[in-house]
């Protein structure tokens, strides 16, 4: 749970600006807003199964207002409670708050495939990831045929400033936003900073040459990553395609001169499609 | 440590109604948004809500803060962000049911070049929580997480007749009152279902929902958590075999749920 960030101190999302309006705003009024949020969010693909001793002390709040708005939550379906085990976990309308416009059907659908076929003939793990706070979250992941000991799948988190995906996403945004992305992230990674910091110099470098991320053997041991980020109308700097395998089958050399162009190609193959294809698909909703 | 005897009854939280009221309208402004949409600016959140501007403007920028939206500057819109995308995740995760279902959805849909939707009920709705395609559909009326009405669809008659009398009752009515004309249209259509799924054990409805999509539906009864529904859908009927077809993946449908129906006992024992 060490990436969640504290939900009473986290600061607007450094991907969009914030409106004065919200520090304007009377706190009572979306206080309990803010709070039920939290409670959301402390569950994860790890910990279906929560007490409600445990969401209090995953989202500091106090007992009895996590008591109460369990029961708000559970009573609008969003929870489920189970007597046997005296826990709550997620229930399936979790997906009406926004799960398929977030997910992006038509990206899905168009990169999945893609994606699947270069991790088929390369065989490597492909990614497609996007930011939550310090991680980046693998939204579709893609396994070539031996590609079975990477131990990642749908909905797992990578570290922000550790993973090729990550460094690819702060190595490509405009320098304001990168500046306010490692202002946010910072406190969490301090003794580690002038390490990263260096990491982060080259990957704003390499971007700046070639566009996409190499990262060999220092994030996770033994595994050699790349990274770019898809440029989507309407979704900037959110999409993240990346793609790994142990670093004894990717030679650095390999990976600037074939395998990082090709992929640049499948970037732009995704985007072209996604370009024709109409944004328009909520009119049956 | 103490367990309740039951979840919190909501008489215990009476006093805190109108603060619980801003979790309530917040979640709305997220549910407001339809599959694959971007964009949208604070008078048209506030106008599906029926929130005042300025009520739904405090309670994006929270949803913001958080995660659950972004906004963007340059068009001064905002849009689902990943938070949705995190809770859907750990929902379809942590519930294992699309996964245990998956094999046996996919191998109905190859073998008969058609469409499976496993979904769930959520209100007036079913929220479809996994589809298998025979290939990759880009037209696709639904993906996971989007909703199809109950009484509409082969899907949601199929699970309203799993459920008691009181519950169909209410979901008929609530239909009528507030899907008005629309509403009441589709609710001959559930009585013909339930009596389909009384002597056959699936239900058919032909372009009721959506013009030239045919669909069959059939229950999968749970024990200890909600029952779920299976449907089919394919592209038209206007073929002289189309009764032998309906018959054929119909009785396939049903076979295949109650492998689903084992499939997940199987896993949440486990």
């Amino acid at each position: 749970m060490s990436t969640q960030p504290s939900p009473e101190l986290k600061r607007v999302s450094s991907n969009i600006t914030a409106k004065p309006a919200a520090e304007k705003a009377p706190a009572s009024s979306v206080r309990v807003l803010a709070r039920g949020l939290s409670i959301l969010r402390t569950f994860t693909p790890k910990n279906s199964w929560l007490s409600n001793h445990q969401i209090a002390t995953l989202s500091k709040l106090p007992r009895p207002t996590v008591s109460r708005l369990l029961a708000s939550l559970t009573e609008q379906g969003y929870l489920e409670y189970s007597l046997e085990r005296g826990q709550y976990r997620l229930a399936a309308p979790v997906l009406t708050l926004g799960y398929a416009a977030v997910t992006r059907a038509d990206l899905v659908e168009v990169t999945k495939p893609l994606m699947q076929q270069f991790a088929d003939s390369e065989d490597i793990l492909v990614v497609l990831a996007c930011r939550d706070g310090a991680s980046m979250v693998c939204s579709e992941v893609c396994y070539g045929s031996n590609m079975l000991t990477l131990r990642v799948g749908v909905g797992s988190r990578l570290s922000l400033p550790k993973s090729a995906v990550g460094r690819a996403l702060i190595g490509t945004l405009p320098n304001d936003r990168r500046e306010q992305l490692l202002d946010d992230i910072k406190p969490q990674f301090l003794n580690e900073w002038p390490a990263l910091q260096t990491a982060f110099h080259d990957a704003s470098a390499q971007i700046a040459k070639q566009n996409f991320y190499i990262s060999v053997g220092t994030l996770e041991q033994g595994v050699n990553g790349l990274g770019v980020v898809l440029d989507v109308a309407g979704a900037p700097y959110t999409y993240v395609l990346g793609l790994a395998a142990p670093a004894f089958r990717l030679e650095p050399r390999y990976m600037a001169e074939h395998l990082g162009p090709q992929f640049m190609l499948l970037k732009q193959n995704i985007e072209k499609i996604l370009k024709n294809i109409s944004l328009q698909r909520g009119s049956y909703a | 440590m103490r367990k309740r005897s039951t979840a919190i009854l909501p008489s215990e939280r009476t006093q805190v109604a109108h603060e619980v009221d801003s979790l309530h309208r917040g979640l709305e402004i997220v549910r407001s948004f339809r599959p694959g949409e971007s964009f949208v600016n604070i008078n048209e959140l506030a106008s599906r809500t029926g929130l005042k501007r300025t009520t739904a403007q405090r309670l994006a920028d929270t949803l913001v803060a958080y995660d659950f939206l972004e906004y963007h500057s340059e068009t001064d819109r905002y849009g689902p962000a990943v938070a949705c995308l995190v809770l859907g995740h750990a929902y379809l995760s942590g519930a294992h049911i699309g996964h245990a279902a998956q094999p046996i959805m996919q191998a109905l849909a190859s073998k008969y070049q058609i469409s499976v939707a496993l979904g769930s009920r959520d209100r007036l709705s079913m929220i479809c929580l996994e589809l298998c395609h025979d290939h990759p559909k880009k037209d696709f009326p639904v993906c996971v997480g989007s909703s199809v009405p109950i009484t509409a669809t082969a899907l949601g008659r199929a699970w309203l007749w799993g459920e008691s009398g009181t519950v169909q009752g209410e979901i008929i009515q609530r239909t009528k009152t507030e899907e008005g004309e629309i509403g009441a249209r589709t609710i001959p259509g559930v009585y013909r279902a339930f009596q389909e799924m009384e002597e056959k054990g699936y239900c058919v409805s032909s372009g009721d929902w959506i013009q030239d999509i045919s669909a069959i539906g059939t229950v999968i009864t749970l024990q200890h958590q909600p029952s779920l529904a299976l449907s089919c859908e394919m592209a038209g009927f206007n073929t002289p075999k189309k009764t032998l077809r309906i018959e054929e993946i119909g009785m396939a449908l049903v076979e295949a749920a109650s492998r689903i129906k084992h499939a997940i006992t199987r896993q949440s024992a486990d």
